[in-house]
């Protein structure tokens, strides 16, 4: 099935929530919805899966507005859709009696058979007969995931299925979706402000800001060249700067203060002198010890100013220094961020206040207005 | 000194012999207290659902309006239940005055909005989660409504015996429309007004053990009950 908003807005005690959203469910088998909290994507889901109704504009189901939909029309469709809360309510019973709920709802023949093989999946059957309301906010999470996808929806709306949990949960969470998303083939819809998880699973990205879809697409397209300096601040591009456009040697160069850095020509900012932003994603930026001489037109020699371990992956910012062709003194800092494995680090020797050389393709800085 | 504890001698004596006058005044007690609750639920316990689960204009002012009715003093829904059903009272023709029936009518409307605001209080509080979890896995709104109800099973329990707690032991009213004729529409707290205002202190101390005993098993089932709720 699929599920369209075309123009819905939603309002609460005069405030706006959601504005003029268009969004098509159903085209890609994951869909991932990222923003800040706040932004209206619980709202949002709770319109698309007709918990809640719009202020205006229509919702679509395969293509019948939800308005002219009879109960029974209703109850179809919810039954084909499953959505999973973020903080998921566990009903006064146990595990399995949870698991069980919405196939009894719907005179299920094979109650036992699919709740003991949900429960088998999220690794829980053990638990089976514990109540449900002594889990862990990770393990309720996962007997959540059970509870809908034993139903076998056709979507299935998952709002920040991470948020609230400790990293293992978390990781627990994220292979149990990918598996559950193969086994049971159905679409997915998640919330997210987590761009790694957004990263990882998103076809199909839509950036909401304050109620708003300010970009959609692809998630290659969405990462790599974001719209806004929102977009890229929120998708955490890691680099985002701003500067000037100029011409030199030839070159069309971004002037950032301290650095100017070489990018590939773009016919809509040929007039220099224009500001723009600039993204670079700190995985293209190349450390090494010695000067490199590649194809790649930007090298710079830094001092690392931080270094963190982010769960085997080391962020390294550093600042350019002074003397080099390109670096002038007198400008305000103009950091750079790029991630290196821990094993990098270690055979490279690493360490804060050391220098070294950053590298970066033209072509990987995505320049936008 | 004495006379209190010969009374209370004396009342041991009616409780344990399991006096008939005692036994049969605590068993209408208890009969018309119940049916009360009974009734008033049959009513309290859809308008709370109502009033929780789904939004409609003037909900804000029914429920506002119950809160205002549980400050009503007993003795005012005494007289209204009196007026209408005493022999010129439009519901004269029933003939309910001094019989448990008229009892249990103005109990039912004492107990009323006390089991309606308890039980929307706490409808409100998790029929919000429940109602959407019960929709999003696939229920019609009747088995919603049903969940809810079975979510908050111990707190409408609760809300239940507050409401019975309240009318058993009320005294005023249900002596107005109840008249406390012994054998017919005495109860307990009706006869032990008049038994102490008699001077016959025996079975008003055996009705009020029995009383004591029966709030005190109320608190241990409420105790009970919100333990295993949420």
């Amino acid at each position: 099935m699929n599920i369209e908003a075309k123009k819905v807005c939603k309002g609460f005690d005069g405030k706006e929530v959601l504005r003029n959203i268009d969004i098509k469910i159903g085209e890609s088998r994951i869909n991932c919805l990222i923003g800040p909290n706040g932004a209206g994507k619980t709202t949002l889901f709770k319109i698309l899966t007709l918990l809640d109704k719009a202020s205006s504009g229509k919702v679509y189901f395969d293509g019948s507005p939800s308005s002219s939909l009879s109960p029974e029309e209703k109850l179809k469709f919810r039954r084909k859709i499953g959505l999973v809360m973020q903080n998921p309510f566990m009903f006064n019973t146990s595990v399995w009696e949870n698991v069980a709920y919405g196939l009894k709802l719907r005179g299920d023949g094979d109650v036992a058979e699919k709740v003991a093989e949900g429960l088998k999946i999220v690794e829980l059957l053990r638990i089976k007969d514990q109540s449900a309301l002594t889990l862990s906010s990770g393990e309720a999470q996962r007997v959540a995931l059970a509870r809908s996808m034993v139903l076998e929806p056709e979507i299935l709306f998952l709002d920040e299925p991470m948020a609230n949990l400790d990293p293992l949960s978390a990781k627990i969470i994220d292979d149990l979706i990918l598996k559950m998303q193969s086994k049971y083939n159905v679409t997915v819809v998640m919330a997210t402000h987590n761009l790694l998880q957004a990263r990882r699973f998103g076809e199909r990205v839509f950036v909401l800001r304050q109620g708003e879809i300010i970009q959609k697409g692809t998630a290659e397209e969405v990462f790599h060249y974001p719209n806004s300096s929102f977009a890229a601040e929120f998708v955490e591009v890691g680099n985002l700067f701003r500067g000037k456009v100029i011409v030199e040697q030839d070159a069309q160069k971004l002037d950032l203060g301290k650095i100017k850095i070489e990018i590939v020509p773009h016919p809509e900012f040929e007039k220099t002198g224009v500001s723009v932003f600039a993204t670079l994603r700190p995985e293209d930026i190349l450390l090494s010890r010695e000067p490199l001489h590649s194809s790649a037109r930007n090298s710079f020699l830094g001092e690392i100013i931080d270094m963190q371990d982010k769960g085997g992956i080391i962020w390294v910012t550093l600042e350019p220094v002074p003397g080099l062709p390109g670096a002038r003194t007198e400008s305000v800092s103009t950091p750079f961020v790029a991630v290196i494995t821990r094993r990098s680090k270690e055979e490279m020797g690493l360490e804060v206040g050391m220098r070294v050389y950053f590298t970066f393709k033209a072509s990987c800085v995505n320049v936008f207005e | 000194m004495e006379s209190i504890l010969s009374a209370l001698n004396k009342a041991f004596v009616l409780i344990i012999s399991l006096d008939k006058e005692v036994f049969s005044i605590v068993l209408l007690s208890f009969s018309v207290s119940l049916t009360a609750v009974f009734l008033s639920s049959l009513f309290s316990l859809p308008l709370s659902l109502l009033l929780a689960l789904k939004k409609f204009r003037g909900n804000k002012f029914i429920v506002n309006t119950i809160n205002s009715l549980m400050a009503v003093p007993a003795v005012a829904i005494g007289l209204v239940v009196y007026l209408f059903i005493s022999r010129r009272g439009p519901l004269g023709v029933l003939e309910l005055l001094y019989t448990p029936w008229a009892m249990i009518i103005a109990q039912a409307i004492l107990a009323t909005p006390i089991i309606t605001s308890l039980s929307h209080q706490t409808l409100k509080r998790v029929g919000a989660m429940v109602k959407e979890t019960a929709i999003s896995l696939g229920a019609s709104g009747w088995q919603m409504v049903f969940t809810v109800v079975k979510e908050a099973k111990s707190s409408l329990i609760t809300a239940f015996i507050v409401g019975f707690a309240r009318v058993v032991g009320e005294t005023g009213m249900t002596m107005m429309v109840g008249g406390n004729i012994k054998g017919a529409t005495r109860v307990m707290t009706t006869a032990i007004a008049l038994e102490t205002m008699k001077g016959d202190f025996e079975l008003a101390v055996a009705l009020g053990i029995i009383l004591l005993i029966v709030a005190f098993v109320v608190n241990i089932i409420l105790q009970a009950t919100q333990g295993a709720g949420r």
